[in-house]
């Protein structure tokens, strides 16, 4: 087990190589010179190539990357031309806002969720199965922007009940969660439901019927256990593909996150803070990645059995060379 | 005698009822209501996108302004935004940007996703290997990010919207298409093609590519949807398609100022994209279910 999972941090190496230098390529060739952005238009010329030779941005590309990434390993992502401060101080700063979002949201959409494709399974094209399979494909159709917008309207500024702006306190988490909550809630139902579908067909379900178990500990002890697994993957994939909604949720709700820094220093151009931003989501996004994959790993004994089997079949063909 | 005659009758009758894979398909579609009404919702959008000069009662850039920010009347159906324009006849003529951009994104990610999984899952080995790195590698960014970065660097506009969601969308379909050609190029008449001298250009357009489709229409009938969505999220927040254009996504995010007092400038959009997209899962769901009847929901 301890192999794989080195193994898999070892698989993402290359792959945030790979990120790093998609987004540096994309940012090096924007037109506009940088230097003369920072300076603003009164600057001199000779002012400017000196802070372009200060910024290393005089030399060529692949010197200039590989000085970026020498500078990202030792945490160093430059210098944001807008503040004049480091760039990993500002992205660590909005860092556990958006972080501490994204987590809210995937614990309001599994709230949701999960027990709605249950209750949908298990009545299957009953009333409450039709109504929550009409309000899923509604719910994957909703723009999240527009959502928080109309939630905005009508629990803030006609009823008053939460602050329309801000992220401060579980009153300012409630609305923003809940618009990025529910199209995630929306995937996760359609999944947990097809997957308890297949689940409660089994035999052992039949078999755990026959013996005269309870409905309700059929559904949470032998079929929801297994049917957890797929639901697993689909949250993971889920949480990365929020963790982009919520570049756009987070604009909506004037939510101090890595989102709007972002967005905010793309109308700037800001590259360095960019640049810095999509690398660090691309991380966060590959480690939940990882994460799932090891809980999979962890609730499916089938999968690990396999690296069991594997470790022993290794063993015994090392001891057969010997 | 009659036996043998009623006998060839029904093989005559069987005859005339042959039938083709799209009929089979139709014929599953056409049971699943939900699918049907996909189906109009989308048709509907497209005679609107086409006739958008004769729906709308106003020019989509007609300012009044002496009628501005008015509530929806009669006059002004779902009324009209702070210059003075009419909303109907601006989402009338804005969904044909957002079907273009949809279409459009959807077919560059299908053509440059479905190249390059064909051809990683056609020759296999290194170049597989090489293409389906780079894939993870894309797959490492969120759509949404990588979309946002390759507008910034891009620029915004309707082309640059166009090509960033639709290669952000690249991945997808390369492992759609991959998996699919990995299950048919095993298969005899592959090898009967190439036995016949067919090179691998022709085996790939003219044999797999065929039998890959009906994942692949199903990926991009649901990513048309997807690239509608994305491409109204980047104009709201000001990176993807810039105003005067009617486009969606830019009307929700120039009303967002006025949502106090003149909630219609931001509902009617909205809206919009939501019927857009839900017809078009309704119609993608369909899509899937029609024509891999052993796939369940």
């Amino acid at each position: 087990m301890s192999r794989y999972i080195l193994k898999r941090i070892f698989h993402m190496i290359p792959v945030m190589f790979g990120v790093s230098l998609i987004i540096f390529t994309l940012m090096f060739f924007i037109p506009g010179d940088p230097a003369r952005q920072i300076l603003g238009d009164k600057a001199t010329e000779a002012s400017i190539s000196e802070l372009r030779a200060e910024l290393g941005l005089d030399k060529p590309f692949v010197v200039q990357y590989v000085n970026y990434i020498e500078g990202v390993l030792t945490g160093d992502f430059g210098i944001s031309y807008t503040t004049k401060q480091p760039v990993s101080a500002e992205l660590f700063a909005r860092f556990p806002t958006t972080l501490l979002f994204a987590i809210i949201s995937i614990l309001v959409a599994c709230i949701i969720g999960i027990p709605l494709g249950i209750i949908s399974a298990t009545r299957q094209y009953s009333f409450i199965d039709n109504i929550s399979t009409t309000l899923t494909l509604l719910g994957m159709s909703i723009p999240s922007f527009w959502l928080g917008l109309m939630l905005m309207l009508l629990f803030s500024l006609h009823l008053g009940w939460f602050p329309a702006t801000g992220f401060y306190g579980p009153k300012y988490w409630v609305l923003p969660s809940v618009t990025i909550g529910v199209t995630s809630a929306a995937f996760i139902t359609r999944m947990t439901r097809s997957s308890m579908l297949e689940v409660i067909r089994q035999d052992y379900i039949r078999t755990a019927r026959s013996k005269g178990q309870t409905e309700f500990k059929i559904i949470t002890k032998h079929a929801l256990k297994n049917a957890m697994i797929p639901v697993v993957t689909t949250i993971g994939l889920i949480f990365g593909a929020s963790l982009g909604g919520q570049i756009i949720t987070e604009q909506v709700f004037s939510i101090p996150g890595l989102g709007k820094l972002m967005i905010d220093a793309i109308s700037q151009r800001n590259y360095p803070v960019v640049e810095g931003g999509v690398l660090l989501i691309a991380f966060s996004f590959t480690v939940i990645n990882l994460l799932v994959d090891l809980i999979y790993a962890y609730i499916d004994p089938r999968i690990k059995s396999q690296f069991v089997i594997e470790k022993k079949k290794k063993e015994s063909t090392a001891l057969k060379g010997m | 005698m009659k036996i043998v005659e009623k006998t060839t009758k029904l093989a005559l009758n069987f005859n005339t009822k042959k039938t083709g894979q799209g009929y089979d398909v139709w014929m599953r579609f056409k049971k699943n209501r939900l699918a049907l009404v996909g189906m109009f919702i989308v048709g509907l959008l497209l005679l609107m996108a086409v006739l958008a000069p004769v729906v709308a009662p106003y020019k989509f850039d007609l300012q009044d302004l002496l009628s501005t920010s008015q509530k929806p009347s009669l006059k002004h159906l779902f009324g009209t935004d702070n210059l003075g324009r009419d909303i109907f006849s601006r989402i009338v003529y804005g969904s044909r940007i957002s079907l273009f951009v949809g279409f459009v994104a959807a077919a560059i990610g299908t053509l440059v996703g479905g190249a390059l999984g064909s051809i990683a899952g056609y020759y296999g080995d290194k170049i597989d290997t090489i293409i389906m790195r780079a894939i993870d590698i894309m797959m490492a960014i969120p759509a949404m990010v990588l979309a946002i970065a390759i507008c910034a660097a891009l620029g915004p506009g309707l082309l640059n919207t166009m090509i960033a969601v639709g290669i952000s969308t690249v991945p997808r379909y390369a492992r759609v298409v991959r998996g699919a050609v990995l299950t048919v190029k095993e298969q005899e008449f592959i090898e009967a093609s190439r036995a016949c001298g067919g090179n691998d250009f022709h085996i790939i357009l003219k044999h797999i590519t065929p039998n890959c489709l009906a994942p692949i229409i199903v990926q991009a009938s649901l990513g048309v949807a997807d690239a509608i969505l994305a491409a109204a999220s980047m104009s709201f927040i000001g990176l993807g398609i810039q105003p005067p254009v009617p486009e969606w996504g830019a009307m929700l995010s120039a009303g967002r100022g006025y949502i106090r007092d003149n909630p219609h400038m931001v509902l009617f959009p909205g809206l919009a994209i939501m019927m857009t997209i839900y017809g078009l899962n309704l119609l993608g769901d369909g899509l899937r279910d029609a024509l891999d009847p052993k796939l369940k929901r």
